[in-house]
């Protein structure tokens, strides 16, 4: 086929499949993952997707938090998850030459929601250079009422100075600060609280004066302080950073699972990976079949016997088990998965192209180019492939949607790739927090979709072309 | 005369069937044990079970108590090295296939590393077959259920091709081909358990079980009902698309124009005539796609907790116990070439040439 032909015969394709509705819902899909995977992979680098399995660097997050837009629906005003970062101010001196020096750092939030936030963690990152400084946070409501959360001293360090002391305080489950909170709600109102059934978030957030009822607490609205105090015995000692992490009852686009992790950057990265299984798995199985089922159709005959024994072979084995068992002996990385799905995925294209290179072989300029002495590669390649290759791209848009589901199931077994993120890698994770059972929608429900719309826009495409295709070469 | 031939005809056929996926199904355990060989994995397990039964051995020998620490652990060496000469572990692994090929197919696949079975038993078989019976009470009644609710909604599709059943199920159908099963069985639980409760999210009876036989029943069928909806709803569209596709193909036939022609009801025709010739295809096409599905269907067991072989191959992967991940593959390769086989045997059964000759 000359190089015209070839171009006038895609035109045709495309104009055909421009009439089919579903075909073109499908290609608009498909465009629309190809364009957000390009996204992702140009604007998202490598190195943050591998953030996903470091579980310390999401400590920020709220556990297993609803997307920021349920709101919408609920019209509640709850927080939001606030990340904030403040330096320490310049070390002054306490007084004439007494070698001692304070350094102040403040956060300031404003809150202004119906809703207490849901964690509350404090880090404080301090560099000093003699002694034990003491550290000093005092919690300051738009009341005026304050409250002392961290009175202690910074680690003594091994080695020279300077020394970096790097402390976190989880204060919302942090029992020093359950006790002292336990104390001022003592002073505020007489009651007597067990530490174990005060909640710091509520405590912190609302109005307690005598009388007060700490059961139907409401958050206080207004401008709060967090004010970080260092008392240290060096002029070059300071306050690097202090972060206050308030975690929402609610997380960004999708949400967060129970590691805390942000989803929208799995389901982000799952996107390229996704289609990279299923266009590569497609690819690889379906080429695969073409040329098998080509030799087998043209040669016929003892080839022919042995290629069709071993495709009914790989037909009448279970290829679920064998592919789980597999990826269980062999290393779990990507390009084994797609290597194990495209070998279990090319026998219906290998029949398919077999009977139409039964068809071709008979054809009379394939006799013609016999005659001419052209060899059977030379036929095989530029006769028989070519005839069968539109029909091809049908088959490999169908095979997209059983590689990527079968992937998305392995994963989900827990046989997927570790270095990388996917799809049903997150619904793994879920099965295993019970997401499903602890209501946990926005983990369970978005990947789903994903893996379903992506396989869903491959089918469409490939029934279409299928349709358009079939026709034209039972001609 | 013709009716014996025929007869003997089908006999032949599912003979040559029957062999072929004997030979296939030896085919396939001797190339998986070849790859586990191959990995090592094999002697890698039959020395831990060496070992384990040594060092048992060792420590329960009431002669050798009180020995000190070194020396038992001196002697489990000892034992464990001797058995492994006498299991002939020393020779290269092809020369000891035979032998496993033969525990394999005499289904002894040793005992588990972790697992037990509900009785107690560390032996990979009764493990799995303690298993078999719930995936197969699942399984078979969700892939009837779909047959049977997607041949009805096929019918009916197919005799009016294009109209607005045909079109909006056709449409369901490329999207529940799209839908993972355990996926939907999660979103079910969400739906159904979790957020309506209207029905347990798992497991295959209340704690503690009815005594009542009938209400214990009725609880397994409760539990049941999750599951079942959820195949059902994914498979019964692919099956009505199936279904619809032969039907519509045999509405065009001129013999149905005939019977229409002739005053034959309509009730008549669907049933006798329509039905009668769609269903040879339709049981091999719907038998196929049910058998290719089996075990991304059998997956969904993990999501309800429905402790079948799903669940076991979940748990076998998420302990690593490989004895029993090895046991479940060999089974499932059996598994499947019967149920081929059995879908073979329908095939021929339904054939009308073959029912006639049969009287």
């Amino acid at each position: 086929m000359s190089l015209m032909a070839r171009v006038e015969s895609l035109k045709w394709i495309l104009r055909e499949l421009s009439r089919s509705k579903a075909g073109v819902t499908g290609l608009a899909m498909i465009l629309l993952f190809l364009s957000v995977s390009l996204y992702v992979v140009a604007m998202v680098p490598i190195s943050e997707m591998e953030k996903w399995n470091r579980l310390d660097l999401w400590l920020d997050n709220p556990p297993s938090t609803p997307p920021r837009w349920v709101t919408l629906f609920t019209g509640e005003n709850v927080p939001e998850t606030s990340v904030i970062e403040s330096r320490g101010s310049e070390a002054v001196p306490l007084g004439e030459a007494s070698g001692i020096y304070d350094i102040e750092a403040t956060i300031r939030y404003d809150f202004h929601y119906d809703d207490f936030p849901s964690s509350l963690i404090l880090s404080i990152t301090a560099t000093y250079h003699k002694g034990q400084p003491s550290v000093h946070v005092t919690w300051e409501k738009p009341d005026g009422a304050k409250i002392t959360l961290v009175d202690q001293m910074l680690p003594s360090l091994p080695g020279e100075p300077p020394y970096v002391a790097a402390t976190r305080f989880y204060l919302s489950t942090d029992p020093d600060v359950k006790m002292r909170l336990s104390g001022y709600i003592y002073e505020e109102t007489g009651l007597m609280q067990p530490i174990e059934g005060i909640m710091p978030e509520k405590v912190l957030f609302s109005e307690i004066a005598s009388g007060s009822h700490l059961e139907d607490a409401k958050p206080l609205k207004g401008r709060y302080r967090l004010r970080v105090s260092l008392r240290g015995f060096d002029e070059r000692d300071r306050i690097d950073a202090v972060k206050l992490s308030i975690g929402g009852k609610v997380h960004g686009l999708i949400g967060t699972d129970s590691y805390r992790r942000d989803l929208l950057l799995g389901i982000l990265w799952g996107t390229p990976i996704a289609l990279l299984v299923g266009l590569l798995t497609a690819a690889v199985s379906t080429f695969s079949g073409l040329i098998l089922g080509a030799v087998s159709g043209f040669y016929l005959g003892a080839v022919d016997e042995v290629i069709q024994r071993f495709t009914d072979f790989m037909m009448s084995i279970p290829a679920l088990p064998i592919l789980i068992l597999l990826s269980f002996l062999l290393k779990p990385s990507i390009w084994n998965i797609i290597l194990l799905l495209a070998l279990f995925g090319w026998m219906g294209v290998c029949k398919v192209a077999r009977s139409m290179a039964i068809q071709l072989r008979g054809e009379a300029y394939v006799e013609a180019a016999r005659s001419m002495g052209a060899s059977d590669t030379w036929i095989i390649l530029h006769h028989i492939m070519p005839q069968l290759l539109p029909y091809m791209f049908a088959q490999a848009a169908l095979t997209v949607p059983s590689a990527i589901i079968s992937e998305a199931a392995l994963s989900f077994l827990g046989l997927g790739d570790p270095s990388i993120v996917t799809w049903g890698k997150i619904l793994h994770d879920a099965q295993i927090a019970g997401a499903a059972v602890n209501n946990y929608w926005w983990w369970v429900v978005t990947p789903g979709i994903l893996i379903a719309l992506v396989a869903l826009s491959f089918s469409l495409l490939g029934n279409a072309l299928d349709r358009i295709l079939q026709p034209k070469l039972r001609r | 005369m013709e009716a014996r031939e025929i007869t003997l005809g089908y006999l032949r056929f599912l003979l040559r069937r029957a062999a072929t996926l004997v030979f296939i199904a030896l085919l396939a355990t001797t190339f998986t044990l070849m790859l586990v060989g191959g990995f090592g994995v094999m002697d890698r397990l039959i020395i831990a079970e060496i070992r384990r039964g040594a060092r048992q051995e060792v420590i329960l020998n009431p002669k050798l108590q009180g020995l000190p620490r070194e020396e038992i652990e001196r002697r489990i060496d000892e034992l464990a090295q001797e058995r492994i000469l006498t299991a002939g572990l020393d020779k290269p692994f092809y020369q000891r296939m035979p032998k496993y090929l033969l525990q394999v197919l005499t289904w002894d696949f040793g005992s588990a590393q972790f697992l037990t079975s509900d009785s107690g038993s560390t032996r990979v078989k009764d493990i799995i077959f303690e298993r078999l019976p719930r995936t197969a009470l699942l399984f078979t009644t969700g892939s009837i259920l779909s047959v049977l609710s997607g041949l009805a909604i096929g019918l009916s599709m197919g005799k009016r091709p294009g109209g607005l059943l045909d079109r909006s199920m056709t449409g369901f159908a490329m999207i529940s081909y799209s839908l993972p099963l355990w996926w939907t069985g999660m979103l079910m639980i969400l739906i159904f358990s979790t957020r309506l409760r209207i029905l347990p999210p798992g497991g295959f009876i209340s704690v503690p079980p009815p005594e009542n036989p009938i209400l214990y029943g009725l609880d397994v069928l409760r539990h049941m009902l999750l599951p079942l909806g959820t195949m059902v709803l994914v498979s019964f569209g692919g099956m009505a698309y199936i279904t619809r596709n032969i039907i519509a193909g045999i509405f065009q036939q001129d013999y149905i124009f005939a019977a229409r022609a002739r005053g034959i009801p309509e009730r008549i025709i669907t049933y006798r005539h329509a039905l009668r010739a769609a269903s040879p295809p339709i049981v091999t096409i719907a038998g196929f796609s049910i058998v290719f599905s089996i075990f991304g269907a059998i997956i969904s067991e993990t999501v309800f907790n429905w402790k079948g072989m799903g669940l076991l191959f979940w748990e076998a992967i998420n302990v690593q116990d490989v004895p029993v991940l090895l046991g479940l593959t060999y089974v499932s390769i059996f598994l499947y070439i019967l149920l081929i086989f059995l879908l073979d045997l329908t095939y021929a059964f339904l054939d009308p040439r073959f029912r006639a000759a049969m009287g």
